[in-house]
């Protein structure tokens, strides 16, 4: 189950692209995704990552129907989502906890901060 | 027997004799029994005459003479029953007439006896001699009967009219009948002598016998005499005063010199209860029930010839008390006082009527008193002559005596009118006809007017002459008033500017106003009789009358508009409102509506529904704009900001000093950009009203903490000290936690901005009861507002402001604009959202200032 991978969905791929910098020295692969569809095609045919670093406002399903669908299936429902918005987290507040999202952050906090976020998503422990 | 005498011619004269008596005896009086029987008798003895006359002639042949005997046997066989029957017709005048019948078999013997001389039997057949025929008894037994029969009859017929006569008290017909009576005994004794006792005496029928129907004329002369010269069955003043005055209805009494009574008649004698015939002189004063009254006009009557009293009392049958009337007159004979009549008069029955009268009269006042009509009657010079209690209580008089007598026209009538009231009353009097009732106003006893309605009849005396008037007048004044002002009711209807519609319990119209034809085009007539519903447009909504029906039935007032279509055709809107009339119990009896066209008005309204609909679109379009453009600017801030701190991290590689520079700026210009957004965003919410909060309890302190550090990068930039003043280490309150860091955030992030570097801002919490708030007027709080507030303030050492610009400070976009410079930038959003925040919880915040460059003071509470 420990793939030490990080999926990351977002239709801005300067977004991913900020990620996946963000993310680089943390020794996870990270894979990104512009879509839902793209998303759940790989959850269903390749190898099931660790965390889903998911944007909300995405085209086609949202952030919060895709964490709700991982959550409700059982095979999908130890990866960690984590929903990111450029919505403020008091806007994003009551959808994302009724999603099942393990947390939930604006995009608009400082970057260590969210940094932070996501590693003690991936390492509970520490 | 051997004379020859001429008898025959003697018989003729007497048969003559007879036929004159028997006409004159029915032309006195054709229609009465007695003349009609007494007529027949004496035909009887004409006819009897007749035979003889023609027998006792010796030229007579025999067959002549056979005809001539049975001719005049019928006349002497049935004179006896002729005789008897007379007698009794007069002998029974004062009772019931006798029937036909019995009169009739009266008859029977004379007929059968002249059957018995048809067939010889009585006597033989005419035997001739010188002076003519005769006709000798037959040897049978029938001559004996036949005197049998002859006698019984004329006794019995003798015994009747003679016990009539004598005990008849009319003097007239005891005459009569004595004369009548005489005239038949003499007749029987002569012809007995003649016929019976002559014959025995001398032995033979001789001439004197066959003149025994000579003898009965002087019967027949008695009966004739009787009948025309007396005039028994005719009542005549001149012979039957004693009858007049025994039998008249009036009671009467003859009086003595002595003044005792010799005489009273029948009805005196009912009256009184004293017989008829009482022969004692009876004392006059003894009839009276107080023996006084008779005995003062005793002692007043011989000074006066006439002596007359009313109300007095008699004593009747068994000493009954009979009110009665008393006349007396006096008879003299030369100056000397013979004797008084006098009439007693029961006055019983017409004190009865007097009575009668009386109560009438009363009763008639009653009514008069009672009727509800003023009822006046005045004389021909229009004095009042009656006035009843409903005139007086009118004219304010409490007694018709205080009126009676008055001039009407002087005293009762307004001067001015006067003469034109007096003017019908004089046409009145020329017996002009007046139409109809006439209206004038009369004057009351205080001088106020009333206008009365009357209605007229002239009087008339014997002559015909006007003897004045009487009229029956009604108070007019409030019905006139009434109908004045329900004219101005109806003008007012009529000429109102709604539509008025008046129905029936069905609801079918009864009547309409000129406004309805106008608005709608349709006639009074036309819409008449119809239920209001023909009016609705086709497309109209027909739950309404339902509902329109059920409320006004109830008793209820209903208001509502209708879609309705013109005659023309054209649809137009009115708005009604349509209530029940009731009566005086309160039941329903009519319903009115009154409408006004709205067509316009509904016009304007639809548009500017429509108008408000296309705004509210706009509006959403324009929110949902703002939170989309909010939410697309914000990604590539986000992506912006990143990279920046990249950059600044050396992820990039190393910046150099001007590099690093020019990325501050660009990260300090973002960071700007998008906390406008931020800022955009929530207002966006706020006005479309999807900005909500959720409170639960927290403790502020830590809020107040978080906001601080939130801040503290942009004050440290100022060398700004930010300073917590609480009485509270911990202080829990129901708020947005969330919401409430952005109220300090943006409160502070605002008096940073304008305070000046160096200088020190305070945040100080108090709780503090709602009267001591010290709560500026334009903050309004709501109904259901504590007792309890915690007031927070945020004191900078500012520019301050000036008592508009705190007042407006809160407004959207607001600036305090300085007109030199604008040293900081901002959005002038964030005291709006501040102030939304705080009034979606309820509170309140102002601001204060002592006035420009004395710094401001930030303050809002929140519910405890």
């Amino acid at each position: 189950m420990n793939n030490k991978l990080i999926f990351i969905v977002d239709d801005e791929p300067a977004i991913c692209r900020l990620m996946r910098i963000l993310l680089e020295d943390t020794g996870y692969d990270i894979k990104e995704f512009h879509n839902g569809a793209e998303l759940m095609e790989e959850l269903l045919h390749s190898a099931l990552p660790e965390l889903v670093l998911l944007d909300i406002m995405l085209p086609g399903m949202n952030g919060y129907d895709i964490c709700r669908f991982i959550k409700n299936d059982p095979a999908l429902k130890q990866i960690k989502v984590l929903l990111f918005s450029a919505l403020s987290e008091n806007e994003m507040k009551g959808k994302a906890e009724t999603s099942g999202a393990d947390a939930y952050f604006s995009k608009n906090i400082e970057l260590e901060y969210l940094r932070e976020k996501i590693v003690t998503a991936i390492n509970p422990q520490l | 027997m051997q004379a020859y005498f001429p008898l025959g011619y003697i018989h003729f004269i007497t048969f003559i004799l007879y036929s004159l008596m028997a006409v004159f005896i029915l032309r006195k009086d054709t229609a009465s029994r007695i003349n009609i029987s007494a007529a027949c008798m004496v035909s009887a003895f004409a006819l009897w005459s007749l035979g003889l006359a023609i027998k006792h002639n010796p030229l007579t042949p025999q067959s002549a003479a056979v005809f001539a005997e049975h001719l005049g046997a019928f006349g002497w066989t049935n004179f006896p029953s002729f005789t008897l029957w007379f007698f009794l017709e007069i002998s029974s005048q004062e009772k019931q007439p006798r029937r036909f019948f019995p009169s009739v078999l009266l008859f029977v013997p004379g007929v059968f006896f002249w059957i018995l001389v048809l067939t010889n039997l009585l006597q033989s057949s005419p035997v001739y001699s010188p002076a003519g025929w005769y006709s000798p008894w037959t040897d049978s037994i029938f001559p004996a009967m036949f005197q049998f029969y002859y006698v019984l009859y004329i006794i019995t017929a003798l015994f009747f009219l003679l016990s009539y006569s004598l005990k008849n008290k009319n003097p007239v017909k005891k005459k009569q009948g004595i004369i009548i009576a005489i005239g038949t005994l003499f007749s029987i004794i002569i012809g007995s002598l003649s016929e019976v006792i002559l014959p025995a005496i001398l032995g033979s029928y001789g001439v004197l016998s066959e003149m025994s129907d000579i003898y009965i004329v002087v019967w027949a002369a008695s009966v004739a005499y009787a009948l025309i010269r007396l005039s028994v069955f005719k009542p005549n003043p001149e012979n039957m005063s004693v009858q007049i005055v025994s039998q008249m209805n009036e009671s009467l009494l003859i009086l003595d010199e002595t003044f005792s009574i010799t005489y009273l008649n029948t009805s005196a004698s009912n009256l009184l209860g004293i017989p008829e015939g009482s022969k004692e002189n009876l004392d006059f004063c003894s009839i009276f029930v107080t023996r006084e009254d008779g005995c003062r006009i005793l002692k007043e009557l011989p000074s006066a010839n006439l002596w007359i009293k009313t109300n007095t009392a008699i004593k009747g049958v068994a000493d009954k008390k009979i009110p009665a009337s008393i006349s007396i007159t006096l008879i003299r004979e030369k100056k000397e006082i013979r004797g008084a009549v006098c009439l007693l008069e029961n006055t019983e029955e017409k004190t009865y009527f007097e009575t009668t009268l009386k109560k009438e009269k009363e009763l008639a006042e009653k009514y008069i008193n009672t009727a509800g009509v003023f009822l006046l009657a005045l004389d021909k010079d229009g004095l009042i002559t009656l006035i009843n209690k409903k005139g007086c209580e009118i004219l304010g008089y409490s007694s018709k005596e205080e009126l009676l007598g008055k001039n009407w026209f002087n005293d009762f009538i307004p001067k001015k009118t006067a003469s034109a009231t007096r003017l019908v009353f004089t046409k009145m009097s020329e017996h002009a006809l007046i139409d109809g009732p006439v209206e004038n106003y009369i004057l009351q006893k205080n001088g106020t007017q009333r206008l009365m309605k009357w209605s007229n009849v002239v009087l008339s005396d014997e002559k015909g002459e006007f003897a004045g008037t009487l009229s029956s007048g009604e108070d007019i004044t409030e019905a006139r008033e009434k109908e004045e002002e329900m004219a101005k009711l109806v003008t007012a209807v009529e000429q109102s500017p709604s539509v008025i519609i008046i129905s029936d319990l069905w609801g079918n119209i009864t009547y309409v106003n000129p406004k309805f034809t106008e608005v709608t085009g349709y006639s009074r007539d036309e819409a008449s009789g119809k239920n209001p519903r023909f009016l609705q447009a086709g497309d109209a909504d027909k739950n309404i009358y339902k509902n329109l029906w059920e409320t006004i039935s109830s008793g209820k007032q209903w208001r509502g508009e209708f879609k309705n279509k013109k005659k023309d055709g054209s649809v137009y809107w009115e708005s009604a409102s349509i209530s029940p009339i009731m009566d005086y119990k309160n039941r329903i009896f009519a319903y009115i509506a009154v409408k006004e066209d709205i067509t316009e008005k509904r016009k304007q309204e639809e548009m500017l529904a429509q108008s408000y609909e296309r705004l509210k679109e706009v509006d959403k379009l324009k929110t949902n704009f703002t939170s989309m453009v909010s939410h697309e600017l914000r990604t590539p801030l986000t992506s912006i900001k990143g990279f920046i701190s990249f950059l600044l991290g050396g992820v990039g590689g190393r910046l150099s000093p001007e590099q690093k520079e020019f990325v501050l700026i660009i990260k300090n210009n973002s960071e700007r950009l998008l906390s406008l957004i931020n800022d955009l965003l929530d207002l966006s919410k706020m006005e479309a009203g999807s900005f909500s909060i959720s409170k639960r309890n927290t403790d502020i302190i830590p809020v107040i903490a978080s906001s601080i550090r939130d801040i503290a990068s942009i004050a440290e930039k100022k060398s700004i000290t930010l300073k917590v003043t609480s009485p509270y280490t911990g202080y829990s309150i129901n708020i947005d936690e969330y919401r409430i860091s952005q109220v300090f955030i943006n409160l502070l992030n605002n008096s940073i901005k304008f305070s000046p570097s160096g200088s020190e801002i305070e945040i100080s919490l108090k709780e503090e009861k709602k009267n001591d708030i010290g709560l500026p007027s334009y903050c309004v709080l709501p109904d259901t507002s504590p007792e309890k507030y915690l007031l927070v303030r945020v004191i900078d050492h500012g520019p301050g402001l000036t008592k508009d610009n705190a007042r407006r400070i809160f407004d959207r976009f607001y600036q305090v604009e300085d007109i030199h410079t604008r040293k900081e930038q901002g959005t002038g959003l964030g005291l709006s959202i501040v102030e939304n925040i705080i009034k979606l919880h309820d509170g309140a915040v102002w601001a204060d200032s002592e006035g420009p460059g004395k710094g401001s003071v930030f303050s809002f509470i929140l519910p405890l």
